[in-house]
């Protein structure tokens, strides 16, 4: 929770709907969905299993494409990007930290956190100076040319939420990203990403546990696909003293 | 650019090291990209090492210290090629005045190197026999001076010395195996000799063996010194030199002698040959070796296919390799990777396993073929003189590898790029839907293939034919996912475990369809194959015309010279004396009055112009072939009327008894003959003779009236025209004889005719069917009897083993085991999540078993029956496409199929696999927890 106002609208989400299958078939994941997340700014989304907390992150990510409303990156309309130029957003202004941590096995630390540059055609030396640094803010530098199987579960996590972080993204979303961790490992996700939040990223972190949504500036409350209720700024106790 | 490329190293980084971590796929695919690049990197190079180096050339022709060798006066102003294998001359030889050897020498030692000097040596054949066996075939045999016979000779000496003497011989290996002698045994030799009428006869000499040759390639099989085998030449064209000495024969020098009249075989030539342009200039070309389009495109077509079915079977580990980094592909695709990324990392992956196979299968492939030239040396065959590696040929064998894994990753790399990303994040198993696009090209392409094999047929164009068949075997790889799919609507009448494999089947087509399609491709491929080898093992079988029934001897003698009564009667003597014989019966050949024992050659060895005759058969006017009234008939015209039956031909047939000319007669016989040669209806056809009918074996032949229409045919050697002198109208009858007996005529008959009889040979009986070795003792003893005395006994049609046929089946058996077991394999990984829910709603531990059977039954069963019904019709189509292939019909290519390997194959097949899965699976299921699919 920072002091800090919120920069510009990064990622913005309007009558967002997403449905699986046809007629009798049809699920609604998501239905009318509206949602800002600004620089600066950590928005978590809560909510039961089948809420539609996943599919609104891949549809943030440009992952999936949402069957109504429109999704704005950095001022880009996801809708009227190409596939490679989704993949070019991917590389450059979004990052994704998955429960599963998703580390390429076959790459060691510091490949993997340079993937993204390297993908995008940064050469191999600058791309692992930049993933170098990453791991540094990550504080596990020194792990950089271990395996991901050599490396504990926080470890991993550390390395993808790196990843995500790697070059000049700006928005993040992570996904369950403490659910393989145990409670400490948990919390220095939490603070490692709050940290880059605070540094001026934007982050949409979907999680069903409270006290990782505490972390959050806002929350947002989704259930069968719809936003029931959201939490925001105004209910911290910095801002009430604010302009005392 | 830069940034495509640093992408594309990212990509190949991730598909090599999982390369290296996936050990066994990697392997399993490793193996089958490299095993046929190790064939043919072994094949090839021990083919190239069959053929000589110019150094081993002249070292087997010259030994090792002669500088060349130098052929007898051919004529003068000749023109070679570097090794003396093509040459021509402006006169047809023959025409040259004979030039005493002396002054020849002269002339030759003057177009020498300084310091080089002539040896003259004798060479030539001779026959070699002991007093119990002759050995098979013709020795070479080469006479020098003794104190040059050293310098000479190629061979090593194994055993005693070379000859310093005449009567002394030294033999090859392989020769004195053939006659079981050894030094210190004598063996008699008849080499060819000019006769005294102008023809060859041969002499005879004894001599003891002195030396037993090492096995060599090259040299002669007998060396000796003059006097003891060979007779000295008459002339310069009879004799034959080597050069000796330390000057090189050079290219000029091998001019100097062509200009003199002989061809020359020089070390240094051999090894610095001379250029196209100089043998342009002189019109020897290089040998173009032009290949038949219909050639280019057979091997082209087996290529192609053989690269279809390596794909194939390949496939569907790249596949499910893919589908089990589903997940890190999503991971990549998350992390901003594009389509082509993903495709790359899976591409790659063929790429890389590719090359590096290759490579390895390529070194691995030369040296085997080291190890085998190695053993073949020790064990005295010396099929491989040098080893010769194919280098300039090798990285095609790279590049081969390369193509059929990345062409293997292919589709498989494509899917992985379309995957569901979402549901691979999330865990879900998720299929690709099906392009429909792709099963409909199937059947249009399998609708051209079997249109172009069927215009095949009529046009006897082996492209189009080439073209047809893999037209049709790539469509039904093509259609493959369609015939699975088609099997899928058998699941609900089948139970729990066929359900489940069959929806599994089609479901998971990426993995299905290529085994099912390399199965098709590998059954269709060898039935056709085994239907075709069948068929033309009975069309040789039907083509074969045997000289008489089995176990019945003839022999024949020459009608040259004054004693031909003499070597008769003692042809007839040797031929009781070695063979279980019960009668003899003299057979006489029909000839012109005065044209026996004529001098057919002049002393120089020219053919002298005689005139021809001989009786020909007119048929009757409605059985003549339209094509003989044909000017000038086009390839279609030839194809279209040759169809005609009146124009077939009968066949190829081996000439039973010759006359003087050495060509086929008219047999003059009063039964005695043909009741002995034995077949069908010989004693009738020998009654017809006695009644003085005509014998003829074509029944086109035969006038509405029952008689034969005989012509006496002459050509006049002088003036080149052809006459037909008179004709003739006797009763005939057509005989069951084969073609090589078209015309047998009874003595009045050949008394109208104006002939007369000449002996020419003997027909016997047995008692039993000799022995190889009895023929082998008679073939001696008549060549003793009279130096081209023949003798073979009829043992029947001896037809390849049909070991090829099985050898097809069993082919089949193993690919079509291996793509059903690589793809059961893979589904067994699959299908554990599946399983584990089996195992929890209670299914007994068998169940897995059964689902792996019925999985494997499912493909095999599919793909053997698609593979058998489609190589039988294109078996079909490849015999009947053979009626046409030549200009003349051929009906006699009957479609066989050889049903007993075919049944190995279509059942066979699916049984040992549907066995083989049922027992090579674990009973036990897995148990159901956090599994991720």
């Amino acid at each position: 929770m920072s002091g800090r106002e919120p920069g510009p609208v990064l990622l913005s989400m309007r009558g967002v709907g997403r449905v699986h299958g046809h007629d009798e078939a049809a699920v609604h994941a998501l239905r009318d969905v509206d949602l800002d997340v600004r620089l600066g700014e950590l928005v978590a989304v809560m909510g039961a299993s089948g809420s539609g907390k996943s599919t609104l992150l891949t549809i943030a990510g440009g992952l999936d494409s949402p069957t109504a409303g429109t999704v704005t990156v950095a001022g880009d309309d996801l809708g009227s990007l190409s596939t490679k130029a989704r993949a070019r957003l991917r590389r450059r202004s979004i990052g994704y930290v998955f429960q599963d941590f998703n580390l390429v096995p076959a790459l060691t630390a510091i490949e993997n956190v340079a993937l993204p540059r390297e993908l995008d055609g940064v050469a191999a030396r600058r791309a692992r100076a930049e993933a170098l640094e990453a791991l540094a803010e990550v504080g596990i530098a020194e792990l950089a040319r271990r395996f991901p199987d050599e490396l504990s579960g926080g470890q991993r996590q550390r390395v993808a939420i790196a990843r995500a972080l790697v070059g000049p993204r700006r928005l993040v979303l992570a996904d369950e990203p403490t659910g393989a961790l145990d409670s400490v490992s948990g919390e220095e996700v939490m603070r490692i990403l709050r940290a880059r939040v605070d540094a001026g990223a934007g982050g949409l972190l979907v999680t069903h546990e409270a006290r990782f949504a505490a972390w959050a500036d806002r929350t947002v409350f989704l259930r069968d696909g719809v936003v029931v209720d959201s939490t925001g700024a105004p209910s911290r106790a910095e801002h009430l003293l604010a302009g005392a | 650019m830069l940034a495509w490329w640093r992408g594309l190293r990212a990509a190949g980084r991730i598909a090599a090291r999982d390369a290296r971590r996936a050990k066994g796929r990697t392997a399993l695919v490793a193996v089958m990209v490299g095993l046929p690049i190790l064939v043919g990197g072994l094949v090839g190079t021990l083919a190239l090492s069959t053929v000589p180096t110019p150094a081993r050339q002249a070292q087997a022709i010259l030994g090792d210290q002669a500088q060349a060798r130098i052929g007898g006066l051919i004529q003068p102003g000749l023109a070679q090629d570097a090794t003396a294998t093509s040459w021509y001359g402006a006169d047809a030889p023959g025409a040259v005045e004979p030039v005493d050897v002396a002054s020849y020498e002269d002339a030759l030692a003057g177009a020498l190197p300084a310091g080089d000097r002539l040896v003259a040596v004798r060479q030539g054949g001779a026959r070699l026999s002991t007093g119990d066996l002759l050995a098979p075939g013709w020795s070479s045999v080469l006479e020098a001076p003794a104190e040059d016979l050293a310098a000479l000779v190629v061979p090593d000496v194994r055993d005693g010395t070379l000859p310093d003497a005449p009567g002394q011989v030294a033999v090859g290996a392989a020769w004195a195996r053939a006659l079981q002698v050894g030094v210190g045994d004598r063996i008699t030799l008849q080499p060819e000799q000019p006769s005294a009428t102008g023809g060859v006869e041969l002499g005879e000499a004894t001599a003891e063996v002195v030396g037993v040759l090492a096995p060599a390639a090259g040299g002669a099989s007998v060396y000796a010194v003059p006097g003891t085998v060979l007779p000295a030449p008459a002339d310069a064209g009879r004799a034959a030199w080597f050069v000796l000495g330390d000057a090189p024969v050079t290219w000029q020098h091998v001019r100097a002698i062509n200009e003199l009249g002989s061809t020359v075989v020089s070390r240094h030539v051999v090894a610095h040959p001379p250029t196209r342009a100089e043998l342009a200039a002189l019109g020897i070309g290089a040998d173009d070796g032009a290949t038949s389009a219909g050639a280019v495109a057979m091997i082209a077509g087996v290529g192609a296919l053989g690269v279809l079915e390596a794909v194939l079977l390949i496939g569907p580990a790249f596949a499910v390799g893919a589908r089990r980094s589903a997940r890190q592909l999503a991971v990549l695709a998350s992390a901003g990777a594009e389509r082509r990324h993903l495709r790359q990392v899976v591409l790659l992956g063929g790429v890389v396993i590719g090359a590096a196979s290759s490579l390895v299968a390529l070194v691995a492939g030369v040296a085997l073929a080291a190890v085998v030239r190695w053993v073949c040396l020790a064990l005295d065959v010396m099929a491989f003189p040098d080893l010769r590696v194919p280098w300039s040929y090798l990285p095609w064998g790279v590049v081969l590898g390369l193509v059929v894994a990345t062409a293997a990753a292919w589709f498989p790399a494509r899917a992985a790029s379309r995957q569901d990303v979402v549901a691979a994040l999330s865990g879900r198993r998720s299929e690709a839907r099906p392009r429909r696009a792709v099963p409909v090209a199937g059947l249009v392409v399998l609708a051209a293939g079997l249109v172009a094999a069927a215009a095949s047929v009529r046009s006897a164009s082996t492209p189009l034919l080439v073209g047809g068949v893999v037209g049709i075997e790539l469509g039904l790889v093509l259609s493959s996912g369609a015939l699975v799919a088609l099997v899928g609507r058998l699941a609900p009448r089948l139970g729990v475990a066929g359900r489940f494999a069959v929806r599994d089947a089609v479901r998971q087509r990426g993995r299905t369809a290529p085994a099912v399609a390399a199965i098709v491709a590998a059954i269709a491929g060898v039935v056709t194959a085994a239907v075709y080898v069948e068929s033309g093992e009975q069309h040789r079988r039907a083509q074969y015309q045997p000289l008489a029934a089995e176990g019945v001897v003839v022999a024949s003698f020459s009608t040259e010279g004054d004693d031909v009564e003499a070597r008769a009667a003692a042809v007839e003597r040797a031929l009781r004396a070695t063979l279980p014989v019960r009668d003899v019966v003299a057979a006489s050949l029909a000839v012109a009055p005065g044209s026996a024992g004529r001098e057919t050659r002049d002393p120089q060895g020219a053919d002298l112009p005689v005139d021809e005759t001989w009786v020909a058969v007119e048929r009757p006017p409605d059985q003549r072939c339209p094509l003989d009234d044909l000017l000038a008939a086009s390839p279609a015209e030839r194809r279209e009327l040759g169809r005609d039956p009146r124009c077939v031909a009968e066949g190829s047939y081996q000439v039973v008894w010759t006359d003087a000319h050495g060509g086929g007669g008219t047999l003059v016989d009063d039964g005695a003959v043909v009741g002995r040669l034995g077949f069908a209806g010989a004693q009738d056809d020998a009654a017809a003779l006695r009644s003085g009918a005509v014998l003829v074996s074509d029944e086109r032949a035969l006038w509405p009236d029952g008689t034969v229409h005989l012509a006496l045919e002459r050509w006049d050697a002088q003036t080149g025209e052809h006459t037909t002198d008179r004709s003739l109208v006797v009763p005939g009858r057509v005989s069951g004889m084969p073609a090589q007996y078209g015309l047998v005529v009874p003595p009045p008959v050949m008394d109208d005719l104006g002939y007369v009889a000449v002996p020419v040979g003997f027909l016997a009986t047995t008692t039993r069917m000799p022995s190889e070795t009895e023929e082998s003792r008679a073939a001696l003893a008549l060549m003793r009897a009279d130096g081209a005395g023949y003798v073979t006994v009829e043992r029947g049609y001896r037809g390849e083993q049909p070991l090829v046929v099985w050898l097809l089946a069993l082919a089949a058996v193993v690919v079509g085991l291996g793509a059903t077991g690589i793809s059961v394999a893979l589904a067994g990984a699959e299908a554990r999540p599946d399983l584990a829910t089996l195992a929890a709603v209670g299914a007994a531990p068998g169940v897995r078993r059964r689902v792996a059977a019925a999985q494997a039954a499912v493909l095999v069963v599919l793909g053997a029956s698609v593979g058998t019904v489609t190589g039988l019709v294109l078996g079909r189509v490849l015999v009947v496409s053979e009626r046409a292939r030549f200009e003349v019909y051929d009906p006699t290519w009957l479609v066989v199929v050889p049903w007993p390997a075919i049944a190995a194959v279509a059942l066979g097949v699916p049984l040992l696999a549907t066995g083989g899965a049922w027992l090579l699976t674990r009973s036990r299921l897995p148990m159901v927890s956090r599994i991720a699919a």
